[in-house]
């Protein structure tokens, strides 16, 4: 009896193990209209007094799906004011991975910048003097929207979708979305000729430019930076004839107007599909400029006249940012 | 003890058997009931609510005749839609002919059953970048049918004849209900005046799908991967033939095209038809015996979700 009791166990747990489904992958949306997120760490101190080194810290976190290959920051401070200190760079750049089903947080990174402040006109007892961080970063947007191809004119024909507008409103990762999509079905002989007309908008916080103007928008060399977004789009595998191909979104919401080749209901070849849902594929192509302001308040001590002789001077450093923060913490007095 | 049971268990295993006899088969009068031809159901899991990509993608499909008229002679057959082709792939356009499948008879109560399957496979969904997609599966058949009511009729050769006599019946409607098809004769009306009685044959689609024209043509023009069936060939029916008694009265029948076709509004339609000098002089019983014959379609969906395997 218990050789056949483990004997039985033996089976069932045989028949558990082994197998050949998949496991699947985390189900990952990519929904959010959020993009590269900077803010302003908690240790981080702006009150500072006169002659006193301070330290930013700055978290940046990419909450879009685009992978930031090639971002580039600027600071911009009174110079007269805050001496940047030690590894201290007022440009830089950064790479973060976007959120995907394997990394679902998306990419991270802090970066620590230290000041000194330099002494204040004799007159003043405090001042509020500007830091300004701008991360210009090349962005893109791939939103898939389920659009009806519907050419069926049978008025009593079953269907598994209907041809309406489809909203994006829920955003697909990035700060640039695509709002709506309105399929047009437009009817040549016995088929039918798909059009969209894509509204895209920018619902982040931040600015966009043309992917050619990100050095001008982080304040390399002059010129005013562009503002056009290059809009592309795939159905089925074709890609389709955007007009214009590049939109300018200072005005807000945009129009984009994209056509396809391809007799949907023809009598023969791949067309003949019937009546099926099928991903509209638009791809946005941008830069994107993320400004933080965070001023910082200069204090004069009672009776303090000006900083002690020894000052550190500032020098230009080719060390790439990191997280490594390199300095002494606390500062020694 | 115990073996006193086994014996009195096969005793009445026994008696069981004995006790069937062979009692002569009774057909079923009125078999000709219900408003539906072909069932067609999607087998549980095929496919599965949720499916993944790289997967292979299994339809099957339960046909089944609830009718009284014969489907499946070739040009009837079941088609699946709804999908996009290029991520879904191997399943054609062309639909799969529906097997023969007898309807219900007065000796066989249940009508011809099947299965039908395609496979295809589903495309990368990675690759397209696209988390999920969610197409409606539909399955369509497109079939000919056939509908044969019988009523009871009462012709009245001389409705005003100054008689005492007992009458057999007066002319009066029928309700003829539904006949085991999709669409069915519900009533017929009796209008009788000297030297002819009319009757008024109320038809209507009850099955639920769509009726169009009988033909061929027609059936080909059902799929869904066709432009589809115009307004002048949906809701139509073919009067095939009204017979009273062994006399066909078709060639009196109103309003009817010219291919023989009864254009039905809102599911519903009339027919008028005429006995011209009916015999004899007192009012009599009789078949009125009537034949549809039409295309149907029908068609039934389920939601799939497909993810990405990542």
């Amino acid at each position: 009896m218990n050789k056949f009791v483990i004997a039985l166990s033996l089976f069932l747990v045989g028949c558990q193990l082994g197998g050949t489904t998949p496991t699947p992958g985390p189900q990952f949306y990519a929904t959010g209209t959020q993009g590269l997120d900077v803010r302003v760490n908690t240790l981080s101190n702006n009150q500072l007094f006169m002659c006193e080194e301070g330290e930013v810290l700055l978290d940046l976190h990419n909450l879009g799906t685009s992978d930031i290959a090639q971002g580039i920051y600027t600071l911009t401070i009174e110079d007269q004011i805050l001496k940047p200190v030690g590894k201290t760079k007022k440009q830089g750049s950064y790479s973060l991975e976007g959120r995907s089903a394997v990394n679902p947080v998306g990419g991270y990174t802090q970066l620590g910048f230290r000041f000194k402040t330099n002494n204040l006109p004799a007159q003043l007892e405090t001042y509020q003097t500007p830091f300004i961080f701008n991360a210009c970063y090349p962005y893109a947007t791939s939103a898939n929207i389920p659009v009806c191809i519907d050419p069926t004119r049978d008025p009593q024909a079953a269907r598994s979708c209907k041809t309406t507008p489809v909203s994006g409103k829920g955003g697909q990762g990035a700060p640039v979305l695509v709002t709506l999509v309105e399929p047009l079905m437009v009817v040549q002989d016995n088929a039918v000729l798909p059009t969209f007309i894509v509204h895209i908008a920018n619902a982040g916080k931040g600015r966009v430019v043309s992917t050619d103007s990100l050095g001008f928008a982080c304040g390399n060399g002059g010129g005013t930076p562009s503002s056009k977004v290059r809009v592309m789009a795939q159905l089925q595998d074709e890609q389709l004839k955007c007009l214009p191909e590049m939109v300018d979104l200072r005005q807000g919401e945009t129009k984009v107007t994209c056509m396809s080749n391809t007799y949907f209901g023809a009598a023969e070849g791949r067309a003949n599909q019937g009546t099926f849902t099928t991903p509209l594929t638009v791809q946005l192509e941008y830069g994107y400029v993320t400004t933080l302001f965070y001023p910082f308040t200069i204090t004069r001590l009672a009776h303090q006249e000006d900083c002690s002789s020894t000052q550190e001077t500032y020098t230009p450093s080719t060390v790439s940012t990191s997280t490594d923060r390199g300095i002494n913490w606390p500062p020694r007095s | 003890m115990r073996k006193s049971v086994i014996v009195l268990f096969v005793v009445l295993l026994s008696c069981t058997q004995f006790n069937t006899g062979t009692e002569q088969k009774q057909p079923t009068t009125g078999y000709r009931t219900g408003s539906q031809g072909l069932l067609i159901t999607f087998l549980p899991n095929l496919p599965p609510p949720r499916v993944f990509d790289r997967d292979p993608f299994n339809v099957v499909l339960q046909v089944e005749n609830l009718g009284t008229g014969r489907v499946g002679n070739g040009l009837d057959r079941l088609y699946i839609s709804g999908f996009d082709h290029n991520l879904i792939t191997g399943i054609g356009t062309d639909g799969i002919p529906l097997p023969l499948l007898e309807g219900r008879t007065q000796y066989i109560n249940r009508g011809g059953l099947d299965t039908l399957s395609y496979r295809g496979t589903i495309r990368s969904l990675t690759e397209k970048r696209i988390d999920k997609y969610q197409p409606l599966i539909l399955a369509t058949a497109c079939y000919h049918y056939e509908t044969i009511a019988n009523a009871q009729v009462c012709v009245d050769p001389d409705p005003y004849a100054p008689t005492s006599t007992a009458r057999v019946c007066t002319p009066t409607a029928v309700g003829t209900g539904s006949q085991g098809a999709p669409v069915a004769v519900t009533n017929v009306q009796v209008d009788a005046a000297p030297g002819w009685t009319r009757f008024t044959i109320n038809v209507q689609n009850v099955g639920g799908g769509s009726v169009f024209r009988n033909g061929n043509h027609y059936l080909a023009k059902c799929s869904p991967y066709n432009p589809g069936l115009a307004f002048d060939e949906l809701d139509f029916v073919q009067v095939a033939d009204v017979m009273i008694s062994d006399t066909s009265i078709k060639s009196s029948c109103k309003p009817i095209d010219s291919s023989g076709h009864l254009r039905l509004q809102n599911g519903a339609g009339q027919i008028f038809c005429e006995l011209n000098a009916p015999q004899g002089q007192t009012p009599y019983l009789t078949p009125l015996n009537i034949v549809l014959k039409y295309g149907y379609r029908q068609t039934i969906a389920k939601p799939v979700e497909i993810y990405p395997l990542s």
